[in-house]
């Protein structure tokens, strides 16, 4: 949904207090194409969702995001091991500029998520083959001023990228099943500009 | 690192269109702000208008918002002009604007915008708009708890469901009304603010002139569709789903011609009757008409469509030098008095009821100026506009009131009825034991209010004060107020 398109109702319901967080909780599954959400790997390999270059998201809520405090990304992915040995997955979530290269895993350990791609989040797992075999890695990430604040000056700017890294040691069948994109924010101190 | 292909989708459609007259890229915030002193009058029409018409005595207070049958009920039926006074009548003395020491306080300050923007934009305790708001309407009370905006309000637009909550995870109201909804103007005028009697020769014939300031009242509403939507947490394929917000807010000066007078009896009709009629007209000194909608289509899978979202606002305004405004409407009403005189205790009863019909016949016209900003970014130069109403849109008033001597005191019971676009209601009790008085009532004005209170009157003092609770608007959740009046004569 088209986050500006709820200003008026925001402003309706939450904008006439300078306590009142407003909290909105959106989806960004469905700006990542669907045959990219999910898929099957037989070999040894690194996959991406939805690729190397990652998810360009532009946030237009306008003012909003000038007055912005937190944010939070949760992703959550299901992994099914489809070999016949267990499988080491790892998961990695990386954050970009709409500016940097067309590879948004190439950053290493850049910390400055304004000027280049930077880690937001990783996880991994070992699936043990037969019955047993399926798992979920879940990547939760806080953006505060004081947990990565390069990054929530990122989400600021209203533009980034954003894109998942699998690593796997056997066959694999993946899914994205959340996304979840939180931000928050003061509207009345907007009056304060 | 070389250029390839990139996956993009983005949030938005399309940038808003450079170059309109207004300054309509920067959003309805910057609009808002842009246009804020040019608006700012009618934006405090709206919130004195609501106070000036929302006043009530520490009795009626006391009695949970029961008006009694008197020359105090004479606005709402003109034949109460001519009922005495004195029979359900009640000296209450000086009401004490307590409801002003409300403002003291930092949440409901907005003098601290000007004079302490640190303690205005306290991300802990700084200005409330609906802690005023709600201190505003109940000026004759001091707000115990006033009416607070929730500390967070959570929008979940997920594909597990939609739902619009509060910080703890509680529904938030997306429907709310008061008065008619402000979406068109009436020539139903409120009560005036300031009212001079302009003497005339002819007894029962009374002639008024007073300023007026106040508001048809305020609307959020949302599409069945959305409604449903937040009640299961689920969306429909293919479906929109919409939320209007409206107010309105008016002001001028009225002259109203009124007539009432004891009928002469009725055969066969034992009691008293009292009839009257009044006619007023009003020259407009400002309006304003404020209406948004915001509204979202999901697609075949039932995901938000990117392309269906939408939103648009209007704002209609008329003040002099800009535009005109004008109407008449006629009232009538009929009230009996019914003196249930009797042996032992009911010596004395008596009933009372009452009809007036307000706006029989109505007419309102204003000429102004529409401006208008939409999701694409387009926005328009003030058009002139034209809103009006009328023909037969009448307001009922409909009440009564017995009391009676008990072996122990006196004892009063009420009840009076208001269709007024909206209904609303209330029942009161009030029990007389020498100098004082106990009351009591209830009663609903789009939620329920109670009220309970006291009075004394002893020599050439009297107090009265009253306890009240009302549900706080929007976001609900009973609030408690104060109300003290003082009385001398000497």
């Amino acid at each position: 949904m088209q986050l500006r398109y709820l200003l008026p109702l925001l402003l309706l319901a939450t904008a006439c207090s300078a306590h009142t967080l407003t909290t909105i909780k959106t989806d960004i599954v469905p700006f990542i194409p669907e045959g990219s959400r999910s898929g099957e790997i037989n070999v040894t390999s690194t996959s991406y969702i939805p690729s190397e270059a990652g998810q360009a998201i532009s946030l237009n809520l306008g003012d909003t995001l000038k007055v912005l405090e937190e944010a939070r990304i949760k992703i959550r992915v299901r992994l099914e091991n489809t070999g016949s040995v267990p499988n080491d997955v790892s998961v990695m979530a990386r954050i970009a500029p709409v500016s940097d290269s067309t590879n948004i895993f190439d950053g290493g350990s850049n910390t400055d998520c304004r000027t280049n791609d930077c880690l937001l989040g990783q996880g991994s797992l070992t699936l043990p083959s037969g019955s047993n075999n399926a798992g979920v890695i879940e990547i939760e990430v806080p953006l505060t001023p004081t947990e990565k604040p390069s990054a929530l000056e990122l989400i600021k700017s209203g533009q980034f990228r954003i894109g998942l890294r699998l690593q796997m040691n056997g066959s694999l069948r993946y899914g994205l099943e959340q996304g979840e994109l939180t931000v928050q924010a003061r509207l009345f101190q907007l009056l304060n500009r | 690192m070389g250029e390839g292909s990139r996956t993009t989708n983005t949030l938005e459609t399309k940038p808003p269109r450079r170059g309109s007259n207004w300054t309509a890229r920067r959003g309805v915030l910057e609009y808002i702000r842009v246009n804020m002193t040019m608006h700012r009058w009618f934006a405090f029409l709206l919130i004195l208008g609501l106070a000036s018409g929302l006043a009530q005595s520490v009795r009626t207070q006391g009695l949970g918002g029961l008006l009694l049958p008197g020359p105090e009920a004479a606005r709402y039926n003109p034949a109460y002009a001519a009922y005495p006074a004195g029979n359900y009548g009640y000296n209450e003395g000086f009401r004490l604007p307590i409801g002003l020491l409300g403002f003291l306080r930092q949440s409901a300050n907005p003098f601290n915008y000007f004079f302490n923007k640190e303690a205005f934009f306290d991300k802990t305790n700084g200005f409330d708009l609906l802690t005023f708001y709600d201190q505003l309407i109940y000026l004759d009370s001091f707000l115990l708890n006033p009416a607070r905006s929730p500390d967070e309000v959570v929008f979940t637009l997920l594909p597990s469901g939609i739902s619009i909550t509060d910080g703890q995870g509680n529904r938030l109201r997306t429907n709310f009304s008061l008065g008619t909804g402000g979406s068109a103007p009436t020539s139903l005028t409120p009560p005036p603010l300031f009212g001079i009697p302009l003497p005339l020769p002819v007894p029962g014939l009374s002639l008024e002139l007073g300023l007026f300031l106040g508001t048809d009242g305020l609307s959020i509403t949302p599409s069945d569709t959305l409604r449903r939507a937040l009640a299961s947490g689920k969306v429909d394929p293919n479906t929109e789903y919409s939320l209007t917000g409206s107010g309105n807010a008016q002001a001028g000066i009225s002259l109203g011609m009124a007539y009432a007078a004891a009928l002469p009896t009725v055969p066969g009709l034992e009691g008293q009757l009292y009839g009257g009629v009044r006619g007023e007209g009003f020259y407009g000194l400002g309006y304003a008409e404020a209406n948004a909608t915001a509204k979202a289509r999901t697609d075949d899978q039932g995901q938000f469509d990117t392309n269906g979202t939408s939103y648009t606002t209007k704002l209609f305004y008329s003040y002099v030098g800009n535009g005109t405004g004008f109407g008449v409407r006629a009232d009538v009403g009929l009230a009996l008095d019914y003196p249930l005189v009797g042996s032992g205790q009911d010596k004395n009863a008596r009933l009372t009821v009452g009809l007036g019909i307000r706006n029989l016949v109505g007419f309102s016209r204003w000429q102004g100026s529409e401006v208008s900003l939409d999701s694409s970014g387009t926005s328009s130069a003030p058009q002139p506009a034209t809103r009006s109403s009328g023909g037969f849109r009448p307001a009922f008033y409909l009440n009564g009131a017995y009391q009676s001597p008990l072996e122990v005191g006196n004892l009063l019971v009420g009840a009076d009825l208001l269709l007024d676009g909206a209904l609303s209601g209330h029942v009161g009790l009030e029990y007389g034991l020498g100098p004082a008085r106990l009351r009591g009532g209830v009663g609903y004005e789009g939620g329920l209010v109670f009220g309970l209170g006291g009075g004394f009157q002893t020599g050439g003092f009297s107090l009265d004060t009253a306890l009240t609770t009302h549900q706080a608007p929007f976001f609900g959740g009973l609030v408690y107020g104060l109300a003290l009046s003082l009385g001398f004569s000497f």
